[in-house]
């Protein structure tokens, strides 16, 4: 069954410089405004009791697409369907007013949600316990730390019990022990078949709370899958921009092989081919780079390979050399010699990596050649493990 | 457009709450609290009385004397800064709740409604006050009182058939917070309030008659301190709220989407 169903669901918002430009327009029947694209025509289907996450820069159009389904902006263009009671929390504690009592806000609160005051009345109990707030419900809300409003805020519009609950940047209130409790609850709205989307910019949590989420960039859908998918691409693309720029750029371009010696071919073993034709890799496949260099009349010894895995966001994940290790070059034909290095089980988390290559004298001090990135491949883990590389571990009963 | 009034009435348990809310955010933290609603109107009508039977020694009917000015005064008066207040708050209730107008699912005619809504509790006490006032000097309350809850419910309507314009067409143009001081201003002495309808000379009255507010204070004078009916006026006034009322839900539901944009 469909929760969410959304046709080709647009928001453009007319910008006027001035508000004369306004009655120039309704005047003269010319425009006289920039029209702003918020949210570029998207469709959406929503399963009843999926959990759907939005993800996207500030500015993508996530807050706009959650007003649209919320029903407080009204689309451009589309329609929307919603099954169900619906709730949405945009903001927490917006009506919150600092004058009045955390009792007294939460009858308003409550009442603007669509409770009856009798529901209102059931559920006050509840809502206190759950924020914490003890005694401190009597009084003004001015009074409240930051952190006991939001608790506050999250225990008003998560006691009451919609379809449908569209939330907005909500979950990570409070400090750490309610943060638990609150990611609780959404579990368990999820867990009770109810429909829950939301976006957050905690990557972490939209992998683990969404089976499905959708990327927005600039207001257009820029990808829409299972949220690990979505999610992991989001991430490669955050971190490509981040090493775009030039100060990251550590292998100059000038830096040219001259002499006889140099690489010949670094290259990766294994990988499935991706959609944008680099290597796929899984954690835990068998991994190995496979590098030939010509050595010309330098004697084995003096020829040394360095390979150093990088991030694409230029964080350098782990890199070695045949000098560091003591290991010669093998000969190949000729002048040409090789090495296999093998990273077998290999270790990394998703992302988008790449190799640099060196090709060192014996001394570690010269450099003969190097290729700065090369052998971009794709790295993709399916568990909730989070993190760079994954740690030889074990978990052990507590003596 | 219906739909639009029907969305207030479903949200009628927020919108008696939020009155309240404003009604005691005026007095909250007051050493007097709610005192101040009284203190007010009798403030003036004691400033009033003094002013006029006092110093000038105005009065409004050629029979009556002039301890009757403050009286005839207030009754207008009462009334009229009800609509007046009410109108200056909607003209900034969509702005000032633009966090929950862009973040809640409250239908934006509410906080046009808050404001004219709000106005009753002003009024009450200002009538109450001078009722007892009146009483008190000789004017005993008579039958036609009766009618006094339909006309006030009447210059309730009249507020709400015009908040929600003030409000849709303040956030478009900023000036319309600017003007509408000047156009109560206008209104006020286009208003039988501080003259009785005698003293317009034959030429100007056409002016003031065409005036509905005329017709209310009018009411508001009749049934406290004439003993008079004024059934015709009423049914003129009712007509005239009716037709505002559908042309500002035609205005408001063409324009409070587009107004979401500009806040």
């Amino acid at each position: 069954m469909i929760a969410i169903e959304a046709k080709q669901l647009s928001k453009q918002y007319r910008q006027y410089v001035r508000p004369m430009d306004l009655f120039k327009e309704w005047l003269l029947r010319r425009p006289f405004h920039t029209e702003v694209n918020a949210l570029a025509p998207i469709d959406l289907n929503i399963e009843k009791g999926a959990t759907f996450g939005v993800i996207g820069d500030n500015g993508a159009g996530k807050s706009t697409l959650l007003k649209l389904l919320a029903g407080t902006l009204p689309p451009s263009t589309g329609t929307l369907q919603i099954e169900g009671r619906k709730s949405a929390i945009l903001e927490l504690g917006s009506g919150f007013h600092p004058e009045f009592s955390g009792l007294e806000n939460i009858r308003l609160a409550c009442s603007m949600l669509g409770l009856s005051s009798t529901e209102t009345k059931e559920r006050t109990p509840d809502i206190i316990a759950f924020s914490e707030l003890g005694d401190a419900i009597n009084r003004p809300v001015k009074s409240y730390s930051s952190g006991m409003f939001v608790r506050l805020a999250f225990s008003v519009v998560t006691s009451i019990e919609p379809d449908v609950l569209i939330v907005d940047e909500a979950l990570s209130v409070g400090d750490a022990l309610f943060q638990k409790k609150s990611m609780d609850r959404m579990m368990r709205f999820r867990d009770e078949q109810r429909t829950l989307v939301f976006c957050s910019h905690n990557l972490y949590q939209v992998k683990e709370l969404c089976e499905q989420a959708i990327w927005l960039d600039g207001g257009v859908l820029k990808a829409q899958g299972d949220s690990a998918t979505v999610v992991d691409d989001y991430q490669d693309y955050v971190r490509a921009r981040q090493s775009a720029k030039p100060d990251n750029q550590r292998v100059s371009p000038e830096m040219e092989a001259v002499s006889d010696v140099y690489l010949q071919e670094v290259s990766l073993e294994g990988g499935i081919d991706s959609a944008e034709g680099i290597p796929l890799f899984r954690l835990g496949d068998p991994f190995a780079v496979r590098v030939r260099a010509e050595i010309g009349s330098q004697p084995a010894e003096d020829v040394h390979i360095g390979l150093i895995l990088i991030r694409n966001d230029g964080l350098q994940v782990y890199g070695v050399s045949t000098l560091i290790d003591q290991c010669n070059l093998s000969p190949i034909e000729g002048a040409t010699y090789g090495v296999r290095l093998v990273f077998d089980p290999l270790a990394l988390m998703s992302g988008d990596y790449a190799l640099e290559a060196w090709l060192l004298d014996r001394s570690g001090l010269h450099v003969y050649d190097s290729r700065p990135i090369c052998c971009r491949f794709r790295v993709r883990h399916e568990s909730s493990e989070v993190g760079l590389v994954k740690m030889a571990h074990q978990w052990e009963p507590v003596v | 457009m219906f739909k639009l009034y029907l969305d207030l009435y479903r949200h009628r348990q927020s919108l008696f709450l939020m009155v309240r809310r404003d009604t005691l955010l005026r007095i909250k933290g007051t050493l007097l609290g709610p005192l101040w609603l009284l203190a007010q109107p009798l403030f003036l009508l004691l400033v009033y009385s003094f002013v006029f039977s006092g110093i000038l020694k105005i009065s409004f009917r050629p029979d009556g004397g002039s301890g009757d000015f403050a009286l005839y005064l207030f009754a207008a008066l009462v009334p009229f800064s009800a609509l007046q207040d009410g109108l200056q708050r909607a003209s900034s209730s969509l702005l000032e709740n633009r966090d929950l107008l862009l973040k809640t699912q409250m239908p934006a005619m509410v906080f046009p409604a808050v404001a004219s809504l709000g106005t009753l509790v002003q009024e009450v006490i200002g009538l109450s006050i001078l009722i007892l006032t009146a009483w008190f000097m000789g004017y005993a309350p008579a039958r036609t009182l009766l009618l006094l809850p339909l006309i006030v419910g009447l210059r309730l309507l009249l507020t709400f058939a015009l908040a929600p314009m003030v409000a849709v067409l303040s956030v478009f143009i900023k000036d319309v917070g600017q003007l509408l001081p000047m156009l109560m201003t206008a209104l006020f002495f286009t208003t039988p309030i501080i003259y009785p309808m005698e003293m317009i000379p034959a030429d100007y009255r056409f002016i003031i008659e065409s005036n509905p507010i005329t017709w209310l204070v009018q009411a508001y004078r009749s049934v406290i301190l004439e003993n008079e009916w004024p059934v015709d006026d009423l049914l003129v006034l009712g007509l005239a709220c009716l037709i505002l009322l559908a042309m500002t839900g035609a205005i408001f539901m063409r324009l409070q989407h587009r107004a979401k944009d500009f806040l």
